[in-house]
């Protein structure tokens, strides 16, 4: 039993958009401190 | 106040949702909601279901965290303790449920992973009883758990201990037969609070859509909603199905009862119930029963196609 090239697709499409999602969390926390000058992984 | 709020949390997290889930449950029976179908086997299964994480997969988990990660990253511990609580949060929130999503995502799309995942499905009801019920094997690799143990050991335990309470509170009132969101959809003024709660959690509807034995009916829907805590990643990646309304009826449409130990330890024990998925020489995915082809049946009659050629009903989408 194979998985119909349209499911495959869409999984495939919506796993590179959660890599997105994984990283994006971390790239808005560096650039709010990059906005505000924060650094606290120095303290 | 904070102290206060910490304690709930420490205590939801080690006893507490143990004992919610328990209560919430004994109203659900007291209230008739599991219906005539929760049976000598369902609740074996149920029961061992609710025991099991808290005896094995715990003491696993913990084991994971304590001996493991630091043989594993010894100069991880504590790491990220400076990041804010804030994005602690946030990040928690997003890689454990969109883990979450993934690990019971592809347990329905993947034909050779769904007889891992058939147990929480072949409950005929909703409710606290089978909101656990789960084969050992998809306990134990229950992605998402580790992941966030490893984010714990590298410092984000405190925010951990809030997003993982939030997390099983919405879970769990999700998987409750009790429809408690009913009311925002029927209260005109709490209807722009149903729309928004809606696309961004789990609530009884959609997940019960979900769990409904049959699919695209207008009701059931159970190729989609697989939000756990979150519902917006099934608005996000085109998976969701909202219609305000619960299924007639639930489980799978050809479940015949497989023993409880069949389905808790397959593939290790299998079902003695022909046909099964989870009998020895049942098929990977089985065919759904439709209510004509139950009709059939009762007249001795046999329907036009055999139930496991119709790939329009298959129970993947495959």
């Amino acid at each position: 039993m194979k998985l119909e090239k349209e499911v495959k697709d869409r999984m495939i499409r919506n796993i590179l958009l959660s890599l997105f999602i994984y990283a994006l969390p971390i790239l808005l926390m560096f650039l709010y401190f990059y906005l505000t000058g924060q650094k606290p992984w120095i303290k | 106040m904070i102290q206060f709020i910490e304690a709930i949390f420490e205590n939801l997290n080690t006893w507490g949702f143990a004992a919610l889930t328990l209560i919430i449950g004994v109203i659900e029976f007291s209230l008739g909601l599991y219906g005539k179908n929760w049976n000598r086997n369902e609740k074996l299964l149920d029961l061992v279901c609710y025991a099991l994480p808290r005896l094995v997969t715990r003491p696993l988990v913990a084991y994971f965290g304590l001996k493991f990660l630091p043989y594993l990253l010894p100069h991880g511990k504590d790491a990220l303790t400076w990041v804010p609580f804030f994005w602690g949060f946030v990040i928690i929130c997003i890689y454990d449920d969109l883990t979450q999503y993934w690990y019971h995502r592809l347990h329905h799309e993947i034909p050779w992973l769904w007889r891992f995942h058939r147990t929480h499905h072949s409950a005929p009801y909703m409710g606290m009883s089978m909101a656990s019920r789960q084969n050992v094997i998809y306990t134990i690799f229950f992605s998402q758990t580790y992941l966030t143990t490893i984010l714990v050991y590298l410092g984000l335990g405190y925010p951990a201990l809030f997003a993982k309470g939030i997390k099983s509170l919405i879970t769990k009132m999700a998987h409750s037969s009790i429809k408690w969101d009913k009311p925002f959809y029927e209260k005109k003024w709490l209807q722009p609070i149903a729309w928004v709660m809606e696309r961004v959690i789990s609530t009884p509807a959609t997940h019960h859509a979900h769990h409904a034995d049959t699919t695209d009916d207008g009701v059931g829907y159970y190729k989609g909603n697989f939000g756990n805590m979150f519902f917006f990643w099934d608005m996000l990646f085109g998976t969701a199905l909202i219609t305000r309304q619960y299924p007639k009826s639930y489980g799978i449409s050809h479940y015949e009862g497989d023993e409880w130990y069949a389905q808790f330890l397959w593939p290790l024990l299998k079902s003695s119930v022909p046909g099964s998925e989870l009998a020895a020489s049942g098929p990977m995915v089985r065919a759904d029963v439709k209510a004509s082809d139950e009709r059939f049946d009762s007249e001795k009659e046999e329907p036009d196609l055999p139930l496991e050629t119709n790939p329009i009903e298959q129970r993947l989408i495959t």
